[in-house]
């Protein structure tokens, strides 16, 4: 074979190539899925960004001296209990489960990631082991992990120096937690099946540290399924922070959460105060249809 | 031929697939027929479109493929222009087809039995004819055991055994038209050999038009009456097998025969021929002659106009306008390497391999002794599961050999493990794996794949080691645009270049080659064995050659081990063991493979299937299935080591003399 004639048939492979990096692109754009779920997300983002302006209300302060009213001309979405506009609070709760829930998903994929690249790498023992404390921590409800957490951090130091007395990390911490093992568990699959391909082999004849394989040999192969992870636990995550502050264990008061919201309008509900449950369970449902619908259309595009 | 009934008559087909909404040929008006009982067959490299034209015969294309032109008849139907109800008949009815992998076409949840009747109660028989149908089914394909086979699951099956169950499937609703694509590939030689005995004799039998797709032409010229090589979407030649493969009358016909190892051909005799250039890539413009880039004798005549369809004489027929001229196609390069060997570089001495496996342990290596001089290639032959890759393993420290064992390189104590292993121990040997796809780290580019081979394995600094790599690119025949490259942008004998850079990257005393070639087309495969035998005899480095292609082996290696269930059979050097006597292993292994050349051989049937290495055979292990046993001995007594002379070795009770006589009488 001559330069020239190889020449040819790669430049045609490097155009492919490109083609096919637009074409995930294209295709990605190209999905409903995509669109819808980038326009819901994208306006919550917005919210949680801008909602000091957007926000025809101050969402922390009594507005209506009547304290609670139903949606009316001036509260769109009504007000609650001690007569806070609930459209204002609403708008406003998207920049605390947006600053919680995604920094939560990307620490649990990214410690659930070194678990699970350890144990698919090195099996055995360390497989063993690691898998039995996953399993531990899977077994444990949401809300005693919750309340677990949630007492120590009044009391232990370190748990105080570590959130910085910040609520919201402790909320990430726990989110994290709770997502480490799940996550571990893919990455692992992941990693098994590479980890007997022959380049691996190949590494250790030349004498790499595991070290090595792991990180550089292995991990750019499975970003894929690690990205498409990501996605989703975003999702889930959205929906644990706001069930641990309906459950008293996640942000506290004033906070605008959605998941405070539901929890504080709760006991109204039956005496047909619907509006203050209803709009916050809807921001929640939009807001996790939205990163669900990005989330499967990234994992088509993968498995394509 | 010009006969009124054909079973299956292709008129000028033409097909595209459909990529990104932009239709790209396949097939560029593909014409040939089958008569009933005929078998046909087709060749050419890869994404040629041999798979696309037996798909195209059932009307199977992928979704994204589209037949723009021609017709297909099968017994008079033209089945372009059935309907769905008229398909799905056509199907059930007229034709079948047996994939390559057995594994993946019959369903692993399902019972043997089951699927087999399945196929019988599609064509209206009830549930108890139907049973018993696929019991003479599987009589008729000759599975030992037939009423047990029904209660297997497919993963229970050995491979060909598989084969044979799907080939009962096939022939199930009595087709007149049998494709056949790629159905041996993937099996040893003894089971292939076996496979296409019973296509032969069901041929017979049936009657069925055959059409066989396979890139072995020995397997083609073994099984063919007729035979049609495609290039690019054409058939470029037709006509008998035996005429098309003896006196091919295509330059590409040419080429292919020329790249295959044969009639003994060694390679201090002289190197392989290759086809320079590549296979035009799906869809492009093609010039008037299809192959005319990499033809050597194109003139501008092939370059301005189409070559016509011209009768070669004995019922061939060729796509080329200088048929007088294919006698100058030489060997254009002849050069042979010479294949001196000097001090032992590797010796082996007991190393056995014991696996645990659910409390039971597998013995997978048992005593081996080997030695490798410097600048020598050792050739491993043997069936699969014969622990030919567990040897590689063995030796290289990836699986750590038995306490016991002992590994001298270069005349130090090598440790088992690889871990224990010092950097220069390391450095010293390196492996060419067999799919370099997998060989090669997708994410990496191939500067870096080198780049960190040579720093890893010589220490040297930055500067130098871009050198370096510069260096074994250009040596590899690696342009500088590749090293910039992923290895899914790499054709797979460039892939398999950079694989064999990266070994090379430490300059290793040993090198050992896990079936390097057999991934490969045989234009690239020849290129890679002169690549390899080429590098052999600038730096003396030693090669174990594992392969299950004796042509290849006996090209390639000085001297031959053949492995039976974890032992070494028999050893010496090349043409001894080609020669005789052989032990009576060796015999039924090279009397099982098809030969391009179509000397008549008559095989030897070896009984049964390769034992479980967990409870081996009493006595020789491979007594069960020799058919020189000596019954009383061979099954109690371990054979002795032969030694027929100057160093070839072998494990069986038939004095060599005696071996030699009657293997000359065969």
């Amino acid at each position: 074979m001559t330069a020239v004639e190889q020449g040819s048939v790669l430049d045609q492979a490097t155009i492919e190539r490109k083609q096919a990096r637009r074409e995930n692109w294209r295709l990605l754009r190209r999905k409903p899925g995509f669109i819808v779920g980038g326009v819901v997300v994208g306006f919550w983002v917005g919210c949680a960004i801008l909602y000091t302006r957007i926000t025809p209300k101050d969402p922390f302060t009594y507005t209506n001296p009547e304290g609670k009213v139903g949606p009316n001309g001036t509260n769109w979405f009504g007000t609650d209990k001690i007569g806070r506009d609930i459209f204002s609070r609403v708008l406003a709760g998207a920049r605390d489960v947006l600053l919680v829930a995604p920094p939560a998903a990307l620490l649990g994929v990214a410690v659930g990631s070194l678990f699970g690249m350890t144990m698919g790498y090195f099996r055995g023992k360390v497989d063993l082991v690691i898998s039995r404390l996953i399993e531990a921590v899977l077994s444990l409800p949401l809300i005693l992990v919750g309340l677990l957490v949630l007492t120590l951090s009044d009391t232990s130091e370190l748990l105080k120096a570590m959130t910085f007395g910040s609520r919201r990390i402790l909320v990430i911490y726990v989110v994290a937690l709770l997502f480490t093992p799940i996550v571990a568990r893919t990455v692992r699959a992941a990693v098994i099946a590479e980890r007997d391909l022959d380049y691996v082999t190949s590494a250790r004849l030349r004498g790499e540290s595991s070290t090595f394989i792991m990180t550089r040999e292995i991990f750019p192969n499975i970003t894929a399924p690690i990205i498409v992870e990501l996605t989703v636990r975003i999702g889930y995550a959205i929906f644990t922070v706001a069930t641990l502050s309906f459950l008293g264990v996640g942000l506290p008061r004033p906070s605008p959460d959605w998941g405070l919201a539901i929890s504080d309008g709760r006991d109204l509900l039956q005496a047909g105060d619907w509006w203050l449950v209803t709009f916050p369970a809807l921001a929640i449902a939009t807001l996790v249809i939205g990163v669900n619908l990005i989330a499967d259309s990234i994992q088509s595009v993968y498995d394509r | 031929m010009t006969t009124s009934h054909q079973t299956l008559e292709v008129k000028d087909l033409q097909v595209a697939y459909v990529v990104r909404g932009v239709p790209r040929p396949v097939l560029r008006g593909v014409s040939f027929e089958i008569a009933p009982g005929e078998a046909f067959g087709l060749v050419g490299e890869s994404g040629c479109g041999k798979s696309t034209t037996a798909f195209a015969a059932l009307r199977y294309l992928p979704r994204n493929g589209r037949i723009t032109g021609g017709t297909i008849e099968v017994d008079g139907t033209d089945i372009t222009r059935l309907d769905r109800d008229g398909l799905r008949q056509f199907r059930t009815h007229d034709a079948s087809m047996v994939y390559q992998d057995p594994g993946t076409a019959l369903n692993p949840t399902i019972k043997i039995g089951k699927q087999l009747i399945e196929s019988f109660t599609i064509l209206g028989q009830s549930k108890t004819d139907a049973r018993s149908s696929a019991l003479a089914a599987l009589h008729r394909v000759q599975i030992a055991d037939p009423s047990r086979v029904m209660d297997r699951y497919p993963h229970q099956l050995s491979g060909g055994m598989l084969q044979r169950v799907v080939i009962a499937m096939a022939l199930a609703c009595d087709p007149k038209l049998l494709v056949l694509d790629e159905p041996t590939t993937g099996l040893d030689a003894t089971v292939e050999a076996e496979v296409l005995d019973l296509v032969r004799i069901l041929r017979h039998e049936t009657g069925a038009a055959i059409l066989l797709i396979a890139h072995n032409l020995g397997v083609i010229r073994s099984m063919c009456d007729r035979v049609g090589v495609m290039y690019a979407g054409k058939i470029v030649e037709e006509g008998p097998a035996s005429e098309v493969f003896d006196d091919p009358q295509h330059p590409y016909t040419v080429g292919l025969l020329r790249s295959l190892p044969r009639h003994g051909q060694r390679k201090s005799e002289h190197s392989l021929a290759t086809i320079p250039g590549t296979l035009p890539t799906l869809g492009a413009e093609l010039p008037t002659c299809v192959f005319v880039d990499r033809c050597p004798i194109a003139t501008d005549l092939c370059r301005t106009q189409e070559p016509p369809l011209v009768d070669a004489g004995l019922g061939r027929t060729t796509r080329c306008h200088h048929r007088d001229r294919i006698v100058e196609i030489l060997d254009l390069d002849t050069a042979s390497v010479s294949g001196t060997s000097g001090d032992t570089v590797l010796q082996i001495t007991g190393v056995s391999k014991t696996f645990r496996q659910g409390g039971h342990d597998i013995p997978a290596l048992v005593g081996v002794d080997l030695s490798l001089a410097d600048g020598e290639t050792l050739g491993i032959v043997g069936e699969s599961g014969s622990g030919k890759s567990t040897l590689a393993k063995a030796i290289l420290g990836v699986h750590a050999p038995d306490l016991g064992s002992e590994l001298t390189l270069d005349q130090h104590q090598l440790s088992g493990k690889l871990a224990d292993r010092s950097a220069d121990d390391k450095r010293a040997m390196q492996i060419i794996f067999q799919n370099p796809d997998s060989a090669l780290n997708a994410a990496w580019t191939v500067r870096r794949i080198l780049n960190r081979s040579v720093r890893k394995l010589t220490g040297v600094n930055k500067a130098d080691g871009e050198t370096k790599v510069a260096r074994l690119a250009e040596h590899l025949r690696l342009s500088p645009r590749h090293l910039d490259m992923k290895p899914s942008q790499l054709s797979g004998g460039l892939k398999q270049r950079v694989a064999i850079a990266r070994a090379f990257a430490g300059d290793p005393r040993i090198v050992v080659c896990d079936e390097p070639t057999s991934a490969l087309d045989v234009s690239v495969q020849a290129a890679i064995l002169n690549l390899l035998a080429e590098l052999q005899s600038e730096q003396r480095t030693s090669y174990v050659f594992i392969s299950h292609d004796l042509g290849v082996v006996r090209y390639l290696a000085d001297r031959i081990a053949v492995m039976y269930l974890g032992r070494i059979m028999e050893v010496g050097e090349t043409d001894a063991v080609f020669d005789g006597p052989h032990h009576p292993y060796t015999e039924a292994l090279l009397s099982a493979v098809p030969s391009v050349d179509g000397e008549p051989r008559e095989r030897i049937h070896l009984d049964g299937e390769i034992p479980s290495p967990a409870n081996p055979p009493s006595g020789c292990v491979f007594h069960p299935r020799c058919h020189r046993r000596i019954d009383g001995v061979c099954d109690i007594t371990e054979p002795p080591v032969l030694d027929a002379g100057n160093g070839h070795l072998m494990r069986c009770h038939i004095p060599a003399e005696q071996l030699l006589e009657l293997q000359r009488d065969r």
